[in-house]
């Protein structure tokens, strides 16, 4: 319902605002980890390094700012595991730098935000795996479809279906074991006769 | 709770009703001969439940809207915005059904938390690719073409285990009842 709420309504312009080209067509690929992640209950953040440039001057990177004054010794307490450079720029645009454990780049303008949309931005990295974006082919992955067996036809039949016959005088009976439609009508019209009769 | 290999009889037995004169098909468990054949059935499904070297099981757990068919180690993708962050453990507690190689468990609808356990980890919170929507009306003033953009959120959960907790509940072996 929200997804769809979300198409109507204006968007949240947070959420585009990494630079894309229609023109070039997204690779599509299934879900997949890095060094089985996740397996077990072990789950390692694959953000390493958090690059923040800002200006001190312009008024494009005032939420960066703020942000930086307010929260950013709060984030480094919480996740001593990803190291965060403050980069300043003089008169230039404020960016957002992520590399991951893979090797993996993430880039994202913060020019014009507020404190809580680069607050957003900064857990939106932390909690990605950092590889370019990409086209859901299948919302699962497995490496065990099937447990029982894959089902067939022929799964919980009688074997020697194939063997037989057709039509089978056997198998029609077994398709309809309760008297038919006709039958029933010749039971009552007999049972009328009968009263007729006493 | 309802296991899927026994077949339970029902035995149909006509009762008169007084306002109607046609006899009304009532529906009377005949008990004696059910409790016959299926708690030799209870007593088998309870004795592979106890096994510890079990098959791998599944299970169909509810997220959200909709049913998902999960084994242990496997990924699935919720297309949704969802609260917990990375690193968080989940336990599912809406259940439906719960397997393994040899034995089926239906839930009626959502099994017993203390009879199985599923758990999963959110390992991934991302974006998904862009998307659009392209709207055009050619007879309207000031209203063109309109684009619409968007991305959703995903949330990548990692099923850690699936856990049978002990026999089944409502069984001469379980404690209840």
């Amino acid at each position: 319902m929200s997804q769809f709420l979300r198409r109507i309504t204006s968007l949240p312009i947070q959420s585009i605002r990494s630079f894309h080209s229609f023109d070039e067509v997204t690779p599509a690929k299934y879900i997949s980890t890095r060094l089985k992640n996740g397996v077990g209950s072990r789950y390692v953040c694959q953000l390493q390094r958090l690059t923040i440039q800002v200006c001190k001057e312009f008024r494009t990177s005032f939420g960066t700012r703020d942000w930086i004054a307010n929260d950013l010794i709060k984030f480094a307490r919480e996740h001593p595991y990803v190291v965060v450079y403050v980069q300043p720029r003089r008169h230039r645009a404020p960016n957002l730098v992520g590399e991951y454990l893979a090797g993996d780049r993430q880039w994202i303008p913060l020019s014009n935000c507020d404190r809580e949309k680069v607050n957003w931005w900064i857990h939106s990295l932390l909690t990605q795996k950092g590889d370019p974006q990409w086209r859901l082919l299948k919302q699962m992955h497995t490496d065990s479809p099937s447990v029982q067996g894959i089902w067939t036809p022929f799964t919980n039949k009688p074997i020697d279906r194939i063997t037989r016959t057709y039509p089978d005088k056997d198998l029609t009976e077994m398709e309809y074991p309760q008297i038919t439609a006709t039958q029933q009508i010749q039971e009552l019209f007999e049972q009328q006769k009968l009263n007729k009769t006493s | 709770m309802f296991i899927s290999i026994g077949k339970a009889e029902i035995n149909i037995s006509t009762t008169f009703n007084v306002r109607a004169n046609y006899p009304v098909r009532k529906f009377v468990h005949d008990n004696v001969h059910h409790d016959m054949e299926v708690q030799q059935l209870y007593t088998k499904v309870n004795n592979l439940v106890n096994d510890k070297f079990h098959q791998r099981l599944f299970a169909v757990i509810k997220i959200g809207d909709e049913q998902r068919k999960v084994t242990t180690e496997d990924i699935i993708c919720k297309v949704d915005e969802f609260h917990p962050t990375i690193g968080d453990r989940i336990r599912f507690e809406k259940v439906l059904l719960v397997g393994s190689s040899d034995f089926t468990v239906v839930g009626r609808p959502i099994l017993n938390p203390h009879f199985v356990r599923v758990e999963g980890i959110v390992i991934e919170k991302t974006l998904s690719q862009t998307q659009m929507e392209y709207w055009y009306a050619p007879r309207k003033k000031k209203v063109g073409a309109r684009n619409y953009l968007w991305k959703d959120p995903l949330t990548m959960i990692r099923i850690t285990n699936i856990e049978l907790l002990g026999p089944i509940p409502g069984t001469n072996q379980s404690s209840s009842r």
